[in-house]
């Protein structure tokens, strides 16, 4: 009788052998004989001799005998949190993102909106004070169950709107008292001055800065519109902090986008020593592929790059201290906890499930634009039709929030047979082509998905095989 | 007969709903209105979205001051959501003094703040009544109990399977329609201010961290046992606060150890289990039952799904609880798919399950051996 293949994924560290079982949700180490075997046999098992194929039958009964192996998918692709998806519209709004403005005063080369990406471009349309009321007594209406709530102003450059985030943030916290308020701003840090600062600090709003690196760097892409750098004004204006607020400095983040064409080296050394800026908490991205201008990575990026990134697996082995490690690469620690985390053993593969990616639209960040259009986040294509999910004055539209959730159904067969099922990172904006939802599209980006957790997988083993355990970060 | 206190209740949310569904066990109050803090987005609707239990007469508003004028007294309530009691709490305490109405109060207050408050109150000739307090049970501190009594009365355990799964309200619709069908009922609550209702709190020695474990289950035995000589029910139910689930690693729920105790020191003769909701299997309900027979020596008599459901991803090791709050409705439409099960599966926000929860229970515990003999 023909048994039916596992549902498993090899890989391979340098001389180690191992196999992720999909069910179990667990990595094993195997010997290089078994190994070679599986992998002829998951590859084409019609062409094996026939004493193979035996000794790879006998070898999938014995780990079925101690539970792994097993073939089993799921059967209906469907999102574990649809059942209850009213009660978390209706409850657990977790934050809105405002867009008070579509004006920015920089023209920066890699901006989502600056006609290069698939989405709005930059324009003078503000948000009125009537629609910022609504969606906070919006955020108000369906919070309940949280407590505490996340007011983030976004733009263009939201500060040029800094009379409206006085106004929202007055009344957000006369109209939401007894809820706990977090205020966030996402700013080019160019127009700030003392005013905006003092009201801040007072208001403990926390600011994320845009810095891409040493002058040199940051002003080949972020610009004034009139083509001159920002690097100056922006670090005289952190300057300005650290002189006269200096207890606002802990509220502060800096996120870099880093150009793959970049010199890490120097991006590095920024970050780690300039005055202005070594002390300040750093968020780090990297160009987002799909522009016009294709990104590439230089050799010496990469080989710079590769090279931090072994120092912090020694870190985390505790072979080599913190301090040697660049801040640029620091923040991919979360990414490995993160796996060990999700790498929790399990029977086997519930009956229904989603692939994991897609948060709860309209629940955890949704982002409400100039005109009270409400999207699943701020990073989706604002003109696309597909991405609206409602407004603030009628709701939500559940209907499409639930097309959105279970944006595996789209690509339900490959979904099912996909060993990275429980670690999928793509959501409906993968999808999203000409006002639709596009299975071609989506499925474009699954190659990418399972090299990166496969990469994922490796840097975990090896990590596991120089002592790692992973929970050195728990506090105690 | 006294007058009743005509109360405005502060702040109002889902942890004080059990009551305000059961007012009428307030002998001296009568609850006027509701009020919460504008952000917790109960403001201007019906009372009952806040358990989503179903439609209360009440709506709730967020102008304290504007209330203060209705009522006599201002009743300040324990909250699921957190308050601050400087910024918020203690200048509505002083704003109802000023306003010269009765303060009662049934959250946990400082000596200092209820100095303060007494003081107050006593210059301006006001009541100020503090319901969450110690109300140990009178006993021989120092001497050293060895046995336990037999409970003679019908002991009905209610438990949940975790905390926030709606123990309070079954304890007290349970208690209700008891009285209803005109049976004695001492009750033992799960929580701190239950006098106001007209029952007993859970006495705070089995919290204290002064006493032996051992002891606790004697002190509880003896506890109970006083209030059946005093006031010789024809039922007891004893709510057990906390959920007697020890096993999930990210969701703290004491880990059933009170409940361990207090099974130790009184034999429950009917248990009522309440459950979060999940999308349980018929097995999961055989399998919890004898659960509860190793636990309390007894299987679960009733099963209660709450419209409450935890969000363990979210719940971690060092994060809140994080909870969504479903409408009733939705349970009764799940548990419609088990209705020709024999399972005892109830809904307590639908009127009719509650009545047959009481029924199925009263028939239990009036159950007569096959012989018809009765124990003198």
């Amino acid at each position: 009788m023909e048994l039916s293949k596992p549902f498993i994924h090899l890989f391979k560290n340098e001389e180690k052998y191992y196999i992720y079982d999909v069910n179990k949700n667990t990595i094993l180490n195997v010997q290089k004989y078994m190994y070679e075997l599986l992998d002829l046999y998951m590859q084409d098992e019609t062409g094996l001799p026939s004493d193979k194929k035996s000794e790879i039958i006998q070898i999938i009964k014995t780990m079925r005998k101690d539970g792994y192996f097993s073939s089993q998918r799921v059967m209906e692709i469907i999102h574990p949190e649809d059942e209850i998806l009213e009660f978390h519209l209706e409850s657990k709004v977790a934050m809105i993102s405002l867009q008070v403005t579509q004006q920015c005063n920089l023209r920066c080369e890699y901006c989502v909106y600056s006609g290069k990406y698939t989405n709005r471009i930059h324009s003078n349309k503000i948000m009125g004070f009537a629609t910022a009321k609504r969606a906070i007594d919006f955020l108000n209406e369906h919070s309940r169950d949280m407590p505490s709530v996340g007011i983030t102003f976004y733009g263009g450059e939201p500060l040029l709107q800094f009379n409206l985030i006085k106004q929202c943030i007055e009344y957000a916290e006369k109209s939401m008292e007894g809820k706990h308020l977090i205020f966030n701003l996402t700013s080019n840090a160019t127009l700030l001055n003392e005013e905006i600062i003092s009201y801040f600090e007072a208001h403990h709003v926390y600011m994320l800065i845009s810095i891409d690196g040493p002058e040199n760097i940051h002003d080949r892409s972020r610009k004034f519109a009139s083509g001159q750098g920002s690097f100056q004004t922006i670090m005289n204006n952190i300057k300005t902090i650290q002189e006269k607020f200096p207890d606002y400095q802990k509220n502060l983040t800096i996120n870099t986008v880093i150009n793959h064409n970049s010199s890490f080296s120097a991006i590095d050394a920024f970050f780690s020593n300039c005055e202005q800026v070594k002390d300040i908490a750093l968020n780090v991205q990297f160009v987002k592929s799909g522009s016009e201008d294709n990104i590439y990575a230089t050799e010496k990026f990469l080989a710079e790059y590769n090279n931090e990134m072994s120092k912090l697996y020694l870190s985390m082995a505790g072979r080599m201290e913190e301090r040697f490690i660049s801040k640029i690469v620091k923040n991919k620690k979360k990414g490995l906890v993160d796996v060990a985390r999700k790498l929790v053993p399990m029977n086997c593969l519930p009956e229904k499930g989603h692939p994991s990616g897609p948060c709860i639209p309209g629940v955890q960040r949704p982002f409400i634009d100039i005109e009270g259009n409400i999207f699943p986040c701020e990073r989706v294509n604002e003109s696309s039709g597909i991405m609206n999910i409602g407004n603030i004055y009628d709701g939500f539209d559940i209907n499409q929030i639930r097309k959105l959730l279970n944006i595996g159904k789209i690509s339900e067969q490959q979904c099912k047979n996909c060993w990275a099922f429980m670690f999928c990172t793509l959501c409906a904006a993968s999808a999203d082509h000409n006002n639709e939802l596009c299975p071609m599209k989506k499925e474009s980006f699954c190659n990418d998905v399972r090299s990166y957790v496969e990469s994922l997988f490796k840097d975990y083993c090896a990590l596991k095989e120089l002592g790692v355990s992973f929970e050195d970060d728990i506090e105690i | 007969m006294s007058i009743k206190k005509q109360i405005c209740v502060y702040p109002f949310d889902a942890q004080f709903s059990p009551v305000l569904r059961y007012k009428e066990l307030l002998a001296d109050l009568n609850i006027v209105s509701v009020v919460s803090p504008p952000g917790w987005g109960l403001a201007g609707k019906n009372a009952g979205i806040a358990d989503g239990g179903g439609s209360l007469d009440y709506i709730v508003s967020s102008d304290f001051d504007a209330h203060l004028e209705r009522c006599d007294s201002v009743l300040y309530v324990e909250s699921i959501n957190q308050i601050d009691f400087q910024s918020i709490l203690l200048p509505r305490i002083n704003r109802a003094i000023d306003a010269k109405k009765n303060i009662l109060c049934m959250i946990p207050l400082g000596e200092e703040s209820v100095a303060m408050i007494q003081n107050r109150c006593a210059q301006s000739s006001l009541l100020f009544k503090n319901y969450n307090k110690d109300n140990d049970f009178d006993y021989n501190h120092g001497k050293k109990a060895y046995g336990r009594f037999y409970i003679n009365t019908p002991v009905i355990f209610v438990a949940g399977l975790s905390e926030r799964a709606q123990k309070f309200h079954i304890q007290l619709s349970l208690r209700n329609n008891f009285m209803k069908l005109g049976y004695k009922v001492s009750m033992v609550g799960s929580r701190k201010y239950c006098e106001m209702l007209g029952f007993h709190s859970f006495p705070e020695f089995m919290f204290k961290r002064d006493q032996y474990e051992s002891n606790k289950v004697i002190l509880f035995n003896h506890f109970i046992k006083r209030i059946e000589i005093d006031e010789k029910p024809d039922v007891m139910i004893i709510g057990l606060p906390g959920g007697i689930d020890g096993q999930n690693h990210s969701a703290r729920n004491d880990f059933g150890i009170l409940s361990i105790e207090i099974a130790a020191a009184v034999k429950p003769d009917a248990l009522v289990m309440s459950l979060q909701y999940n999308d349980y299997s018929l097995g999961y309900f055989k399998q919890l039952s004898d659960l509860c027979k190793q636990k309390f020596g007894i299987n679960i008599d009733c099963f209660n799904i709450a419209n409450i459901r935890t969000n363990y991803e979210n719940a971690g090791l060092f994060v809140h609880q994080d909870y969504t709050t479903l409408h009733a409705d939705f349970i009764d439409r799940w548990k419609y798919k088990f209705k020709k099960s024999d399972i005892p599966l109830f809904n307590m926000f639908n009127t009719d399950d509650a009545v047959k929860m009481t029924n199925c229970l009263v028939n239990k515990l009036s159950r007569k051996n096959d012989l018809g003999y009765e124990i003198v």
